[in-house]
């Protein structure tokens, strides 16, 4: 399941990654060869996605026909499968239009229009989770903005992975990478920073013993929700969550980004490779943090309802 | 595609409407009686066919081997507003009048939403080929059957037996041979419920202190 979640979210990304990029290139030049490399990179990124969700049904005949299926608008499923079939063909018209380079304008425009719908894609892997409302790490308020903002993180490493790759061994290297990367640099600090301060918020929440209120009107016990903070914190998952999310997907990258720019003359020879790392480190993270979150859902919170409460009493 | 073609029981009871009012069809787990015999998971395999790697009904011990080991039953609990029916996409799950959660096993698509929606974790999945591994969904079906015509063989090989058809209990609860597991109307499930309680006294409600820790 992490990997339709991590690729789904990756392609949201990267198109808001390769429409920015695009625009950015209106006054950059520099820009205009990262920009249409993204663009080629969204489709088959989110063909994987959808091949992994039809690789993890039990019906995939059912799955790939969804039109005719999905019925219930309420899922959050349904709502995203939607999302996913129609961002398909508006990537692949973008991409096409950068490959025949048909109109600038137009192909803009089209970014613009399609970018939300992408981004939905990100902040909807998290709204699918929150859908199974008796899991209290599955929280709507937080899920949808963290993997809408590690989905933009991710699609920044992705882009730039394969930009730094083929750099070296795709084409002549350009002068003009190195300003490319720079400005990826920066995007990546604050994205890093946000996610490391959505994490801190989301933490928080959940160790503040809040009472979750899903669709049933009944109310996941009280203390679910620390259950669920100890679980990731400090449970079988705190490894993956300390040393996979935060060091691994945030704090070195950011540490990398930091002596890119600091030590900017000294490393010069091997700031495609430090970039590689550093993306590389990105994009390890992301996935480690679909992880946590998917697996941090085999703990469902005791319920207030039946069986717990109408259970005849001791001593009788 | 299925045909609906469900057999409701009316309620027996002398509520407010008689034996008009179909019947709310409810399961309650007597801890306090249960002794892990595994018969209701037998039973349920046997009149089910259930296929092998599915529980429809599983027996969990709580707190094994310490003071205060506690057996519960676990089948789907076939809920009044049920999560799993709310995050299908498909509305393959649905509940019926008397209140029985079915599953139409022709539009499931597999794709294990209700598996985390479902606080019992009564969805079962069998494993399979590696495309399209989960399987449909398969659950308790309250030994109702399916939605399609009762006692035909897509039904019998769907979904099992149809008892309610006939107006008989869910095996499980049948078989039980301490009373644990309560099958029926939720009226007389409530009756049996309050008589134990009565008969037993007061004393500390299990889970409670779970679900509302004391600090």
């Amino acid at each position: 399941m992490l990997e339709e979640f991590f690729f789904g979210g990756l392609s949201g990304g990267l198109f808001v990654i390769a429409v920015a990029a695009d625009l950015l290139g209106i006054k950059f030049k520099q820009f205009e060869k990262f920009a249409r490399m993204t663009s080629y990179l969204v489709l088959p990124v989110l063909a994987l996605a959808g091949a992994f969700i039809a690789f993890h049904l039990g019906k995939p005949e059912r799955g790939i026909l969804f039109p005719f299926f999905f019925k219930n608008y309420d899922s959050w499923l349904v709502i995203g499968g939607w999302s996913v079939g129609l961002a398909v063909p508006l990537v692949a018209t973008y991409a096409a239009l950068w490959y025949y380079k048909i109109n600038a304008t137009i192909r803009r425009v089209l970014g613009v229009i399609v970018s939300p719908i992408l981004g939905f894609v990100s902040f909807y892997t998290g709204l699918l989770l929150s859908g199974a409302m008796f899991v209290p790490l599955w929280s709507q308020e937080y899920l949808p903005y963290l993997f809408l903002n590690s989905g933009v993180l991710t699609g920044l490493a992705g882009s730039g992975l394969m930009y730094v790759l083929y750099q070296n061994f795709g084409s002549s290297k350009s002068e003009e990478s190195s300003g490319v990367l720079r400005i990826i640099g920066y995007a990546i600090i604050f994205f890093v920073l946000v996610e490391l301060f959505e994490l801190q918020r989301f933490m928080d929440h959940l160790s503040s013993n809040p009472v979750k209120i899903d669709n049933s009107g009944y109310f996941v016990a009280p203390n679910g929700s620390v259950m669920a903070y100890e679980y990731v914190t400090q449970g079988v998952l705190a490894p993956w969550f300390w040393w996979g999310i935060i060091g691994l997907g945030l704090t070195i990258p950011l540490i990398l980004t930091f002596i890119e720019m600091i030590f900017n003359k000294v490393i010069q020879p091997y700031v495609d490779w430090i970039s590689g790392v550093k993306f590389a480190s990105i994009l390890s993270g992301g996935i480690i943090l679909r992880f946590v979150i998917v697996w941090g859902g085999e703990l469902k919170a005791p319920l207030t309802v039946i069986p717990q409460l109408n259970q005849i009493p001791f001593g009788g | 595609m299925a045909t609906t073609n469900i057999t409701i029981p009316n309620r027996s009871a002398s509520g407010p409407e008689g034996k008009h009012a179909p019947a709310r069809m409810k399961f309650y787990v007597d801890t306090k009686r249960c002794i892990e015999c595994g018969g209701c998971e037998i039973a349920c395999k046997n009149e089910n066919n259930v296929p092998p790697g599915i529980a429809r009904i599983r027996v969990v011990t709580v707190n094994e081997g310490q003071p205060g080991e506690t057996n519960v039953a676990v089948p789907c609990m076939h809920c009044s507003n049920a999560p799993c029916i709310s995050v299908c996409p498909v509305d393959a799950l649905f509940n019926r009048a008397d209140g029985i959660v079915h599953v139409n096993k022709e539009t499931c698509i597999g794709c294990g939403y209700c598996l985390y929606a479902c606080p019992f974790g009564a969805p079962q999945f069998p494993q399979g080929s590696p495309f399209g591994k989960r399987g449909v969904m398969d659950k308790c079906t309250y030994c109702a059957g399916g939605p399609e015509e009762a006692f035909s063989a897509v039904e019998q090989q769907l979904y099992g037996s149809n008892r309610i058809a006939e107006g008989k209990l869910p095996m499980c609860a049948s078989v039980c041979s301490t009373k644990a597991l309560v099958a029926g109307d939720a009226e007389e499930v409530a009756n049996v419920v309050r008589y134990r309680a009565a008969a037993r006294g007061s004393g500390n409600i299990w889970g409670a202190g779970t679900a509302y820790p004391s600090n």
